[in-house]
């Protein structure tokens, strides 16, 4: 048994992971509004610019910046060591992200390639940071089990999409060869979506279901099988040009996910708490969207030929995205937040008084941090969102209800966390104030 | 035989399982049976950390030179969940319902990643250093 230097008390300021996660919602609501002002042009195709400004900003802007608000926090808890660094490289970190995912965007959405070269290097000392600092604690052997074991592949796949998106942008901005590697954007696109975020999904599923839902565990086989299958084929996808390869990876990944999907919501299925949760509402549609996505692609993959319109060959592709992107991931996220943030208030206002009573009745609790009432409407418009997007794309119909949708969405979100964030602040003044 | 472990970790699911049953009564206004479930749950509560931990397993370990560190931050924690437990009993009495499930909410998300760390670290420790302990557990 390794105890040297193993603390079960690490947590990290509240300041790292709330920085991120008061930034995320807004790069959701700029997503939002390029949509909402392009006016269906980006849905065009699956590689049309503004698209590609859109995923960015959620995938990076919203997804990553979250994600990697949670890691700074989760890291240390799970694995009881502090992470190398500490809040100067979060601070570094987050800086670095959010304007190096500005220039990314803006370089996409005006065709100003040559801003890449300054995107890149600025997203690349963000994310080198990032991994150097995680990485050193993922790398040694510490606790957490089988939510740290898919975090590591979750971590490497982040490594492997942004070394791909790297050779692809350096490729846009004019400063390489084009590589004669041709669907490099398709392997990018599936490590950061299947590697980086089902895995990191998945990791942290392991961790926070049981815990928040009290549920079950997942069986010790299943969780390690599951994530270094996903990691196998994806580099067998990557080195192996060949098209029975190629198959044979779409289904086992598409197998996988809905294996994973079906798994968890047996397990919330099984939750002994019985009263309504907000989080686990966004756990079901999240997977269901899984699932859908899952379902789509191999039937895209196996019998897309099949289709006669070339106009439903192009949809098929953004359809299969936004249910990964906003369906799967975001409402994950949406929900996880809906219980972390709160969490993480209290658990610091508490530690901060425990010695007195009477102040400790005085601090607000869950419930008042982030109201019932509004994780419900957060639920409610999340939903309304994705599926008038999701009718936009099937029926080609107009995007701007769709869009405004998102952007209430993404504000309702920014509102609820920041207004969290203020009472929090408050909260501890009043309590640091008190003889 | 069951190990340290084993009779600890049960002892957490039936805690669980308790304040599930309580939850749910306030959840539906059922303030008769919230009392009766809630106090099943305090009393299941106090035995497993005053009594088993604090009273038996702590001390046993601590004398066998186990880790001083952790089993410092399980009592920290325990504190919390004590000072959370005492407001939830003014919150049943007032039938305030909300403010009992808005507290309960960071009970349990205290008292879960608290069990994990006792179930994936202190007990195993527990069941090299102070193995024979696990008699006086199923005695208490």
């Amino acid at each position: 048994m390794r105890m040297q230097g193993l603390s079960l008390e690490t947590i990290p300021p509240i300041h790292i992971p709330f920085r991120f996660f008061n930034t995320a919602p807004w790069m959701g609501v700029l997503a939002a509004l390029v949509l909402l002002f392009d006016a269906g042009g980006a849905f065009s195709s699956q590689w049309s610019p503004e698209l590609l400004a859109v995923t960015h900003l959620l995938t990076l802007g919203f997804m990553a910046m979250v994600m990697l608000g949670a890691m700074f926090q989760l890291v240390p808890v799970i694995s009881g060591r502090m992470i190398p660094g500490g809040a100067i490289v979060a601070t570094g970190v987050h800086l670095l992200l959010s304007i190096g995912v500005l220039l990314l965007v803006a370089g996409f959405y005006w065709k100003a390639y040559w801003l890449f070269a300054w995107a890149l290097p600025v997203l690349l000392t963000a994310f080198a940071m990032f991994l150097l600092a995680l990485g050193s604690l993922l790398l040694r052997q510490i606790g957490g089990g089988d939510a740290i074991y898919s975090i590591r592949f979750a971590a490497l796949s982040l490594l492997i999409t942004i070394g791909l998106g790297v050779l692809r942008s350096a490729n846009y901005a004019g400063l390489m060869e084009p590589l004669a590697l041709a669907n490099i954007a398709n392997i990018h696109l599936a490590w950061g979506l299947v590697g980086w975020v089902l895995l990191l999904v998945m990791g942290a599923s392991y961790q926070v279901i049981p815990m928040f839902h009290v549920t079950p565990s997942y069986p010790v086989s299943l969780a390690r099988a599951l994530p270094a299958v996903v990691f196998l084929s994806l580099l067998l996808l990557s080195v192996v040009d060949h098209t029975v390869v190629q198959a044979l990876v779409v289904f086992v990944l598409c197998t996988v996910a809905i294996v994973y999907a079906i798994y968890t919501i047996g397990l919330l299925n099984q939750r002994k708490r019985k009263i309504p949760d907000n989080t686990a509402r966004f756990w079901r549609l999240s997977l269901v969207c899984l699932i859908a996505s899952a379902l789509l692609l191999a039937g895209f993959y196996f019998a897309g030929h099949l289709l006669s319109s070339i106009a439903i060959q192009q949809q098929l592709p953004v359809i299969v995205g936004i249910l990964m992107i906003y369906g799967f991931a975001g409402s994950v996220i949406m929900g996880m937040l809906q219980k972390i943030v709160p969490f993480l208030a209290y658990l610091h206002l508490q530690r901060s008084c425990l010695s007195n009573f009477e102040l400790l009745k005085t601090l607000p609790h869950m419930g008042e941090i982030i109201p019932e009432s509004r994780s419900r409407w957060q639920f409610r418009i999340h939903l309304s969102a994705l599926l008038v997007l999701l009718a936009v794309l099937i029926t080609g119909g107009f995007v701007g209800p769709a869009a405004l949708l998102l952007v209430a969405d993404f504000a309702w979100l920014g509102y609820t966390l920041a207004s969290a964030t203020r009472l929090y602040r408050n909260t501890a003044v009043r309590i640091a104030l008190t003889p | 035989m069951t190990t340290i472990s084993e009779f600890m970790q049960h002892s957490h699911r039936q805690c669980d399982e308790l304040y599930a049953a309580a939850e749910e009564a306030v959840a539906n206004q059922d303030w008769d049976t919230a009392t009766v479930g809630w106090r099943a749950f305090t009393s299941e509560f106090n035995t497993h950390i005053t009594e088993r931990e604090e009273g038996l397993l702590f001390p046993a370990l601590e004398a066998a030179n186990g880790p001083p560190g952790p089993i410092a931050v399980m009592r920290g924690e325990h504190e919390q969940m004590r000072a959370l437990v005492a407001q939830m009993n003014e919150a049943l009495a007032a039938r305030d319902q909300p403010r009992f499930l808005g507290l309960g909410e960071t009970l349990m998300m205290l008292t879960q990643q608290h069990n994990m760390k006792e179930e994936n670290i202190l007990y195993p420790i527990m069941d090299q250093c102070i193995a024979n302990e696990a008699d006086n557990l199923q005695r208490s």
